[in-house]
């Protein structure tokens, strides 16, 4: 899966063949705002809680049993729903355990974790923690993370 | 009690029906400023808090607040011993728009900020309404028309001939001026060259009796390789109604230039710079020359100074300026003084910072006690 996410990050443009054999990616690329169950299985597939052929609803399940503070982050926890860029950065934040931010660290709140992510460059000065993550950007910065953290992983 | 509580529930209200986010940042600072013979501890907190809803793709409406207390623990009581102030620094709303041919156009009305391109002569907050056109061709021309009248004294100082404004615990009203601008920016002209040209226009609504003009042109860009240029020159005309002034001396001449080279080893830029202001040039922002808080006024400044990052969250830099006098007829009458300045920022998380500096101005006058500053800061994002 880290190399299907890698990939599709790094050939967003080039290798559109690719992305068709995998449903999800290419959603995903295609998505213009991603949501809960497309995130939650990327997340999950790519820290290694499932395999490639889990559901994305399966997915969240797995995921709410290691982090049950995604169910008060998210919370009609539905696969459909729209991701915010903040509930997104917290998702990432907790799964790779990015800790570069002292409110973050206290706080451990969505909002803080948007910053954190802001800060790191991944969304620009302006973008707002309300609104949806396209699915390119989403790509690119779970696989960006997922090799820059992935020491950290809890 | 009632306006705080009405306040609280429009600012919900606001969340719930746009897209809405603030934040801010709080500063301790502990410092010692004075000559080296009365020195004493300070004490300054700083908060800012900023809010931004945005109403449409296109429009947002952004505000910032500041309170600071500075705090003197020479003095006999706290009461007497702290002085507040507070502020809005802004409070504007701002349209951005794409036009035909990938053009676009920008307003901004209420208080912002602007920046001259010497940066010395007019760079502060306006209560104003500014438009903004950016070519496809990324050349920007901006106009801007507002008043000073309305801005806090207490943290903005400013030059004016006549107007002294009443003391107040927060709030002071700043010195009246009318002030307009145009501003042209032409990105890459030729050779990677930026060329900016500017006019200014400022009227004293004080009395109505001041009258001054500045025209601004500025260039920058490689020489060679790691090696950049800054120049920007700013020639004031000022009319003073009722004088007997001559035309001569009404003239006058702000100049700086600024040579760095950029290198690869730990992003150390070494920079030489000097600034000229000639007689009768009065800069409306008052900046300080030196740390003893000498304004931007008859002098020539030169320095060198140096940057380094040795790891990612220490940045370090150091410098030395000599100071000189300029006489009535703009040659230079003499040396005033020899001042140097460390500082070091560290930031071990996103939103902590702890910075430390000490600045020291030795006179010409030996007799004189050399001016000494010493800071220890920390600051949180939150």
């Amino acid at each position: 899966m880290k190399k299907i996410i890698m990939l599709a990050a790094c050939s967003l443009f080039a290798l559109g063949v690719f992305a068709q054999s995998n449903n999800i990616v290419s959603a995903v690329i295609a998505s213009d705002n991603v949501n809960y169950g497309q995130i939650a299985y990327l997340i999950a597939c790519e820290s290694g809680l499932v395999d490639e052929n889990t559901s994305e609803k399966d997915a969240i399940i797995t995921l709410e049993e290691k982090y049950p503070e995604f169910k008060k982050a998210i919370p009609t926890q539905t696969s459909l729903q729209v991701l915010s860029a903040k509930q997104f950065s917290f998702m990432i934040t907790r799964v790779w355990n990015i800790k570069t931010s002292l409110l973050y660290m206290i706080f451990k709140s969505p909002r803080y974790a948007f910053r954190e992510l802001k800060a790191q460059g991944y969304f620009d000065a302006g973008t707002d923690p309300d609104a949806g993550v396209s699915g390119r950007r989403a790509l690119i910065i779970i696989a960006d993370c997922a090799e820059k953290f992935e020491g950290a992983k809890k | 009690m009632k306006k705080f509580t009405s306040l609280i529930l429009c600012l919900i209200l606001a969340s719930s029906l746009f897209a809405f986010d603030f934040g801010g940042v709080i500063t301790a600072t502990g410092y010692t400023e004075s000559p080296v013979d009365t020195l004493s501890y300070k004490q300054y907190a700083d908060i800012n808090f900023w809010m931004k809803a945005k109403f449409s793709k296109n429009l947002t409406f952004t505000s910032d607040f500041m309170y600071s207390m500075d705090y003197d623990t020479a003095a006999t009581s706290f009461i007497t011993g702290a002085i507040h102030k507070a502020d809005v620094t802004a409070l504007k709303l701002v349209g951005n728009y794409e036009l035909a041919n990938r053009n676009r156009f920008g307003f901004s009305l209420g208080r912002f900020a602007v920046a001259d391109i010497t940066g010395l002569v007019l760079a502060q907050n306006l209560d104003a309404a500014g438009f903004t056109l950016k070519t496809k061709n990324s050349n920007i021309f901006n106009f801007y028309a507002g008043y000073t009248g309305l801005l806090n004294s207490k943290t903005i100082t400013m030059y004016s001939r006549d107007f002294t404004g009443k003391s107040n615990q927060f709030y002071c009203l700043a010195a009246p001026y009318i002030a307009g601008g145009f501003v042209g920016k032409f990105p890459s002209l030729f050779a990677d060259q930026n060329l900016a040209i500017e006019a200014i226009a400022l009227v004293d609504a004080y009395d109505f009796s001041d009258y001054t003009a500045y025209a601004d042109l500025a260039l920058d860009g490689p020489i060679y390789k790691s090696l950049y240029y800054a120049l920007a020159t700013s020639f004031s005309f000022n009319y003073i109604k009722d004088t007997e002034i001559e035309l001569a001396q009404m003239f006058a001449n702000l100049s700086k230039v600024e040579i760095s080279y950029f290198f690869d080893w730990y992003s150390l830029i070494l920079t030489a710079s000097a600034i000229y202001v000639s007689d009768d040039f009065n800069p409306i922002t008052q900046q300080s020359a030196s740390i003893d808080s000498v304004y931007y006024d008859n002098i020539l400044k030169t320095g060198i100074s140096a940057s380094v990052k040795f790891i990612e969250p220490l940045f370090i830099s150091l410098g030395a300026d000599a100071l000189f006098a300029v006489d009535e007829t703009n040659l230079i009458s003499g040396y005033t003084g020899l001042q140097y300045n460390v500082a070091i920022r560290y930031t071990p998380l996103d939103d902590l910072q702890i910075g430390a500096s000490a600045s020291q101005l030795f006179y010409a006058d030996s007799t004189q006690p050399s001016y000494l500053t010493v800071k220890g800061s920390v600051r949180l994002s939150y």
